[in-house]
C-alpha cells in the first residue's frame, strides 16, 4: 500500500484512469481518506508490457548477433572467392593478378567456376571492370570485395630477315614469345646467337621460341637463300578491378 | 490531509513499468548503435595494397616497355623513371584511391594525411624493400 502525504499532483488523472479501467479504490478504513493504490491489474498490465518489450529486444540481440555472424562468413566466402580469381595458378590467369582475356572469355562462355571458389548456394557474382564474367544467383547487396589486377592479351608483331646476309632481326621489347616459320635453304636460325631452327635436315615447318621479355633479343639466319618469317608475340596488359559480390 | 483525501496516486508499478521500458530499450539501442566497427575497411585497403605491390614488383607496364620495377637497381634509373612509376600507379589504381610508394631511393606519391585509414603492403625487390599504402580519399 502507498501512502501519499504531500505533493500528490498526478493524483486526479490517475483517478480518472482507475475509474475507466472500471476499478474502484479502496479507501483505507483507518484515516478515513479516499487513496489510490498500486493495484493488481495494473501490476499486471505493467508486467506484460515489460515482459513484451524485453521478448522484443532479446529477439533483436539475436538478430543482431546473427547478422554480424552472416557477415563475416560472407566476408570470409567473399575473400576466397576473390583470392581464388586472381590466383596465379587459376586457369584463366597467367601469373598472380594477371587475367588472361582469351581465357576469360572461355570461362564467361562455359561458366566454369576457379577451383576453389565457393560452391555452396550463396548468390555470388565476379565482374572484372564492371563486366559480368560469372554470376550465379542474383546477389543483391551482400559484400563486395574487390581486387586489383591486369588483364593480359597478346599482341603480334611481324618481322622477316633474308637468309645468308648479315642482316639482324630486333624483336621489340617485351616479347614473350617467337614463332619462327623459314622459306628456302637454310643452315641455321638463331635467336641471340643460340641456334633454333636446324635446316641441315631439310625443311621443317613452324618452331616456337618463348623468351624472356626483359631481353631485347635479335634473329639471324644463315643458309644460301631465302628468307626467315619471325611472328613476335608480346603481352599488353590494361588494369582492371576485380569485383566480388557474395550474397548468402 | 484534506486535500489529499480526495485523490488516488500515480500508479507506482506503472512508472515502474516506464522506466523498465526505457531501460530496456537503452540496453537493446547499445545492440544496433555501439557494434565495434568490423574492420572491412583496412581488410579492403590491404587487399588494394598487396595487390598494387604484387603487380607492380612482378608485371611489366602497360605499355610493354620499359622495365619492371624489379629492374630499378639504382637510384639513377629510379630518378628517370619516376614519373612512369608514378603514371603507372595512377592507372593501376581505382579513382577513389591516393598512394604512396616508398622505394629504397625514396617515395613516389603524396604523403597520407594525419588520422585516415591505411592499407599497407610490402614486397621485396632486388634492390630493397618495396612498401605501398593506399587510402580513401
Amino acid at each position: 500500500m502507498k501512502r501519499c502525504d504531500s505533493g500528490c499532483h498526478g493524483g486526479v488523472r490517475v483517478v480518472a484512469r482507475e475509474r475507466w479501467l472500471g476499478w474502484k479504490r479502496r479507501t483505507a478504513p483507518k484515516s478515513g481518506s479516499a487513496r489510490g493504490q498500486a493495484n493488481l491489474p495494473v501490476v499486471a498490465v505493467a508486467l506484460i508490457v515489460l515482459m513484451a518489450v524485453t521478448g522484443m529486444t532479446v529477439a533483436m540481440a539475436e538478430g543482431a548477433v546473427l547478422s554480424a555472424e552472416r557477415d563475416a562468413d560472407e566476408r570470409a566466402l567473399a575473400v576466397a572467392t576473390a583470392n581464388a580469381f586472381v590466383d596465379g595458378d587459376a586457369d584463366h590467369t597467367r601469373r598472380a593478378n594477371v587475367l588472361d582475356a582469351e581465357a576469360l572469355a572461355e570461362v564467361q562462355a562455359d561458366g566454369e567456376w576457379p577451383a576453389g571458389a565457393v560452391d555452396d548456394d550463396a548468390a555470388v557474382r565476379i565482374s572484372a571492370s564492371e563486366r559480368v564474367v560469372l554470376e550465379r544467383g542474383d546477389p543483391d547487396g551482400g559484400t563486395t570485395v574487390r581486387r586489383l589486377a591486369k588483364l593480359a592479351s597478346d599482341e603480334e608483331w611481324i618481322g622477316s630477315v633474308a637468309v645468308g646476309s648479315d642482316e639482324e632481326l630486333d624483336v621489340p621489347a617485351g616479347t614473350t614469345a617467337l614463332e619462327i616459320e623459314p622459306d628456302g635453304s637454310i643452315e641455321a636460325v638463331r635467336v641471340d646467337g643460340r641456334v633454333v631452327v636446324d635446316g641441315t635436315h631439310g625443311p621443317e615447318g613452324t618452331t616456337e621460341v618463348a623468351l624472356r621479355p626483359e631481353r631485347n633479343a635479335t634473329v639471324t639466319a644463315s643458309g644460301d637463300h631465302g628468307r626467315v618469317a619471325v611472328t613476335a608475340r608480346r603481352e599488353r596488359t590494361e588494369p582492371v578491378v576485380v569485383e566480388v559480390t557474395l550474397d548468402g | 490531509m484534506a486535500e489529499v483525501t480526495d485523490r488516488g496516486q500515480l500508479s507506482l508499478s506503472l512508472v515502474e513499468a516506464a522506466v523498465g521500458v526505457v531501460f530496456v530499450l537503452t540496453v537493446a539501442a547499445t545492440f544496433g548503435l555501439a557494434l565495434p566497427e568490423a574492420g572491412t575497411t583496412t581488410a579492403q585497403l590491404d587487399a588494394y595494397a598487396v595487390d598494387t605491390a604484387t603487380i607492380l614488383a612482378h608485371e611489366r607496364p602497360s605499355n610493354g616497355d620499359g622495365s619492371r620495377l624489379a629492374d630499378i637497381e639504382d637510384s639513377r634509373e629510379f630518378e628517370r623513371n619516376r614519373d612512369a612509376l608514378d603514371d603507372r600507379l595512377d592507372r593501376l589504381l581505382p579513382d577513389n584511391l591516393l598512394y604512396r610508394v616508398e622505394t629504397p631511393w625514396g617515395p613516389v606519391g603524396v604523403d597520407p594525411p594525419s588520422g585516415v585509414e591505411t592499407g599497407g603492403a610490402t614486397v621485396m625487390i632486388p634492390a630493397g624493400e618495396l612498401t605501398v599504402e593506399v587510402w580513401y580519399i
